[in-house]
C-alpha cells in the first residue's frame, strides 16, 4: 500500500508512482496505519463505517498486491491484406508509369491490372472467410466467375468464359464445397445455404442457353444437371433445416 | 537376422490350410471395405447423422442491444467487467465448478451472437465456459462477427473474480444477477462453513429472476411495441403544454487526449466509505447519483479551465453526461437482457449571474435529474425509439449498411455528450456469504473518460475508465472527495508497462 501525499489517496500496489498526478508516493508504513487503527477502533463500532473501512485494508494489507497484473503492450501486425493493398498500388502506378512513357506497350497495363485486381480479391476473399469453408468457396466461385468474365472481355471477346469456364468452376465449386463439408463434420446449418447458393450459381448457365449466348451446350447442361440435383436433394431432405435458416438470417 | 527369419516364417505358416487362408484373406479384404463404406458413410454423415441436422433455437436482439455490435470497435468494445474480491486467493477449479452451475441457470448466457442478412441475432450455442487466470488487459472485445464465441468471460486474478460481458447480451443489471449467483455458488463451494447455517436467501434472490421465460423476456418489445397506448402503465399522455424546457447545450465540450499505446483502458478503481458520501450529499439536499454526477462535472471543467489558462475566453460552454436510466424501476421486469434507456445531465458553464460552483452545479443537475426520471418523459422517448426500429424502411435495409448508418448516427449522437457515467446502486449477497465478499467493482470499456459507481456493504466503489493517458479529471474528482475528508483508496492498471511487447495473436481483426 502506498499513499500520494498530493492526492490524499492511498493506492493499493507497489507502483512508485500515483496513477493520478504521475507524482511519486510514499510508502504506507504499517505501524502508522495500525496506530491510526487503533485510535479509530476505540470509538464506538455503530458510529465509524470509516473504522470498519480501515481494519479491511489492514487485514489486505499484509498481501497488499497490484490489483491488475502487468501486460506487456500489444504491438500492431501489419495485416496481409494492407500489405497486399500497398503492394498492389505501387506495382500499379508503375505500370501505369511505364505505360504513359512507352505507349506502344499495349495492352500490358490491362492485365496487370487485372493481375492484381484478381489477386487481392482472392486473398481478401480466403482471408476474410476463412473460418468457414462453404461461404469461402462461394465467394471464390463469384469472384473468379467474374474475373473470368472480365478477362474474356478485355482480351476481345470471344466467349470462352461463359461456354466452358465458368458453368465448369460451377461444377468444381459443387464437388468442392460437399467435400468440404464432409471434411469438417460439423452442423450442415451452418453450411446448408452456402451449398444451396453454389447450386443455385450452377444454374446460372441455363441464362446462357436460353438467350443462345453459347454454341457449345454440354459444358453447362452438365453444370445445370448437377446444380438440379443438388437443389432437388436439399430441398427433399432438408426442407425444414433450410427454411429454419432463411428465417433465422433474413429475419426483419 | 536370425529373429527375422523367424518371424517370415510365421506369418508363412501362420495359416493352417490353403482354405483357411483365402477365408482370412476376405475377412481382411471386407475389413477394408468396411473401412472405406464407414468413411464414406461418415464423410456424407450431414446427410445421415440427426444430429448435425439440428435447427438451433435463435433470438433477435433488443431494441437497445441492436446497437453495440455496430458500433463496437477495438478500443470501445462494449464490454464491461464486475470484479468481486473475496478474502481469499481464488481456486480456479472450485470457480469453474461455481460457473458450470451459474451458467446452467442463465439460457442467455449460452447465446452466440452472429450476423444475419438484416440483423444480428442470439443462437443457442453448447458451448461451455472456461475460467481464465487474468492475463490480458480488461474489457477486451468479446465478439468477433466469424468465431462462435460466447459472449462472457470469466477471469480470476488473485483474490478477484471477473466477469466480463458483453453489453448486447445484458446490461449491469442483468450481469449483476448472474455475478451473484456466481460468487454465492463459490462462496459456497470454497467456504463449507457458509453452509452450516440454513442459508437464508434474501428475498431478491427467490424472485422469478432465475426463471427462463422471464429472463429472456424481451422487456423493451413487451412495454413499447403496442399498438394500443391505453396498456401503458402510467395513463397520461406524454405532456406537451408544460413540457419541460429542453435544456439547451452551449457548444457542447468533447474531451480528445493522447490515446493509450495499444488502445487498451485505463482503470482506476477507488473505493471510500458510502456514509460519508451520503452525510456530504444529505448536507447539500440531494441524491449521491446528483452529487456524484455535479463533481464529476466540476472536475472536468477543472480540467478545461487547467489547459486553457492562457486563453481567456468567456464564451459559453456545456458539459453534458450521459446516464443510463435502468427501466425496471418503473416496468416491472426480470429480464437479464438489456433494458434501460439513456438521459442527458449537464451543465452551461459562463453563464451571466453564475458563479459556478458545486452549489449551483448541484443544483441545476438535480432539476435535471428529476425531469428525466419521471415516467413520462421516458415513455416518450421510449415510443420513439421503438417506432424508429418499426419502421419498414429501416428494417429493410441490409446489415453492412445498417452497420454504417448505425456506426454514423452514434458517432452525431457523441457530438453531444462529454463524458458518461452510471450509478449502479447497491448490490448484496444473501447473509451467509456477504461476509466472504469484500468489494465489488464495475466499469466498462469506454471512447470517453466514463464511471461507474456500485455500493456493496458500506463501500462505495467509483471505477473510471478512459481510452486516454491522462488522468487529470480522475484526479480532480477523487481529489474534491479527499478534500472533504472523504478517506478513498485506488488502485490502477499499468498503461505503459516497462519491458516486452507482445505480438496480437488472438484477437485480431482483419
Ligand atoms: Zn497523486
Amino acid at each position: 500500500m502506498k499513499f500520494c501525499n498530493s492526492c490524499k489517496v492511498k493506492i493499493k500496489g507497489s507502483r512508485p508512482i500515483c496513477p493520478l498526478c504521475k507524482q511519486p508516493v510514499v510508502d504506507l508504513a504499517e505501524t502508522e496505519l495500525t496506530k491510526y487503527d487503533l485510535l479509530k477502533e476505540d470509538l464506538p463500532k455503530a458510529e465509524t463505517a470509516n473504522a470498519d473501512f480501515s481494519k479491511n485494508d489492514i487485514a489486505k494489507n499484509d498481501s497488499s498486491f497490484d490489483p491488475f497484473p502487468v501486460v506487456p503492450l500489444y504491438f500492431k501486425q501489419y495485416t496481409l491484406l494492407t500489405v497486399l493493398t500497398v503492394i498492389s498500388v505501387i506495382v500499379y502506378g508503375i505500370m501505369l508509369l511505364i505505360y504513359l512513357n512507352f505507349p506502344e506497350s499495349g495492352l500490358l497495363p490491362r492485365y496487370i491490372f487485372f493481375a492484381l485486381l484478381s489477386l487481392w480479391l482472392l486473398v481478401s476473399a480466403i482471408v476474410r472467410k476463412r473460418r468457414n469453408v462453404a461461404k469461402s468457396i462461394l465467394y471464390q466461385l463469384n469472384i473468379i466467375s467474374l474475373l473470368l468474365l472480365l478477362l474474356d472481355k478485355i482480351s476481345n471477346w470471344s466467349g470462352w468464359s461463359i461456354t466452358y469456364a465458368i458453368p465448369l468452376l460451377a461444377c468444381v465449386a459443387l464437388f468442392a464445397i460437399m467435400i468440404a463439408i464432409g471434411f469438417i463434420q460439423k452442423e450442415f446449418g451452418d453450411y446448408v445455404l452456402y451449398l444451396g447458393a453454389v447450386a443455385i450459381v450452377g444454374l446460372i448457365p441455363l441464362l446462357f442457353i436460353i438467350f443462345a449466348w453459347v454454341d457449345v451446350l454440354w459444358p453447362s447442361i452438365l453444370s445445370i444437371s448437377l446444380s438440379s440435383l443438388m437443389l432437388t436433394l436439399l430441398i427433399i431432405f432438408r426442407y425444414r433445416l433450410i427454411v429454419h435458416e432463411l428465417k433465422k438470417r433474413l429475419h426483419l | 537376422m536370425n529373429s527375422n527369419k523367424a518371424k517370415h516364417y510365421k506369418s508363412k505358416y501362420k495359416y493352417k490350410s490353403k482354405k483357411h487362408y483365402y477365408r482370412v484373406k476376405t475377412k481382411a479384404k471386407s475389413k477394408v471395405f468396411d473401412g472405406i463404406k464407414q468413411r464414406f458413410l461418415n464423410f456424407f454423415s450431414y446427410w445421415t447423422k440427426k444430429n448435425l441436422r439440428k435447427r438451433r433455437n435463435w433470438l433477435d436482439l433488443e431494441n437497445a442491444s441492436k446497437l453495440f455490435p455496430s458500433v463496437m470497435n477495438s478500443t470501445d468494445t462494449k464490454v464491461f467487467r464486475f470484479t468481486a474480491t473475496i478474502k481469499d486467493d481464488i481456486d480456479p477449479q472450485l470457480l469453474q465448478m461455481a460457473l458450470d452451475q451459474a451458467y446452467k441457470h442463465f439460457p442467455l448466457y449460452h447465446a452466440v451472437l452472429r450476423r444475419g442478412i438484416f440483423w444480428y441475432y442470439y443462437e443457442e450455442s453448447e458451448l461451455n465456459p472456461i475460467v481464465k487466470k487474468e492475463t490480458d488487459y480488461p474489457c477486451r472485445s468479446l465478439f468477433h462477427y466469424d468465431k462462435k464465441k460466447l459472449l462472457f468471460r470469466v477471469l480470476y486474478y488473485r483474490n478477484r473474480i471477473h466477469l466480463e460481458v458483453f453489453h448486447s447480451l445484458s446490461d449491469g443489471t442483468g450481469a449483476s444477477w448472474f455475478l451473484q449467483l456466481l460468487i454465492s455458488n463459490y462462496i459456497l463451494l470454497r467456504y463449507p462453513e457458509s453452509r452450516s447455517q440454513r442459508i437464508e436467501l434474501s428475498e431478491e434472490f427467490q424472485n422469478p429472476r432465475y426463471e427462463f421465460s422471464t429472463q429472456l423476456d424481451d422487456s423493451f418489445a413487451r412495454y413499447f411495441h403496442k399498438q394500443k397506448k391505453s396498456k401503458s402503465i402510467t395513463d397520461k399522455k406524454p405532456v406537451n403544454n408544460n413540457k419541460p424546457k429542453k435544456p439547451k447545450w452551449k457548444r457542447v465540450h468533447r474531451i480528445h487526449g493522447l490515446r493509450t499505446q495499444d488502445n487498451r483502458m485505463q482503470i482506476i478503481e477507488s473505493e471510500m466509505p458510502v456514509k460519508d458520501l451520503l452525510q456530504i450529499s444529505k448536507q447539500r439536499n440531494v441524491t449521491l447519483s446528483v452529487f456524484l454526477t455535479a463533481v464529476f462535472i466540476e472536475a472536468i471543467n477543472k480540467t478545461i479551465k487547467n489547459k486553457n489558462k492562457n486563453k481567456n475566453n468567456n464564451k459559453e460552454y456545456s458539459i453534458t453526461i450521459s446516464v443510463p436510466i435502468n427501466l425496471r424501476q418503473y416496468y416491472p421486469s426480470y429480464s437479464a437482457r438489456n433494458f434501460f434507456a439513456t438521459t442527458l445531465i449537464g451543465y452551461t458553464f459562463g453563464q451571466e449571474g453564475k458563479k459556478d460552483t458545486l452549489d449551483e452545479i448541484c443544483d441545476c443537475v438535480a432539476d435535471q435529474y428529476s425531469t428525466a426520471t419521471q415516467i413520462e418523459n421516458i415513455e416518450q422517448k421510449l415510443y420513439s425509439l421503438a417506432k424508429l426500429e418499426k419502421n419498414v424502411a429501416i428494417r429493410t435495409i441490409i446489415r453492412p449498411v445498417k452497420d454504417v448508418i448505425l456506426r454514423i448516427g452514434n458517432d452525431i449522437n457523441n457530438l453531444n455528450i462529454t463524458a458518461a457515467l452510471s450509478n449502479m446502486g447497491k448490490i448484496s449477497f444473501p447473509q451467509n456469504i456477504e461476509e466472504y465478499v469484500d468489494q465489488i467493482y464495475v466499469y466498462t470499456a469506454a471512447s470517453r473518460p466514463q464511471f461507474v459507481c456500485i455500493t456493496h456493504k458500506d463501500v462505495l466503489t467509483i471505477n473510471f475508465s478512459s481510452p486516454y493517458q491522462d488522468t487529470e479529471i480522475q484526479m480532480n474528482f477523487l481529489r474534491r472527495l479527499t478534500e472533504m475528508g472523504i478517506p478513498v483508496t485506488i488502485g490502477a492498471n499499468e498503461v505503459n508497462p516497462p519491458g516486452i511487447k507482445q505480438q496480437e495473436i488472438e484477437h485480431e481483426i482483419l
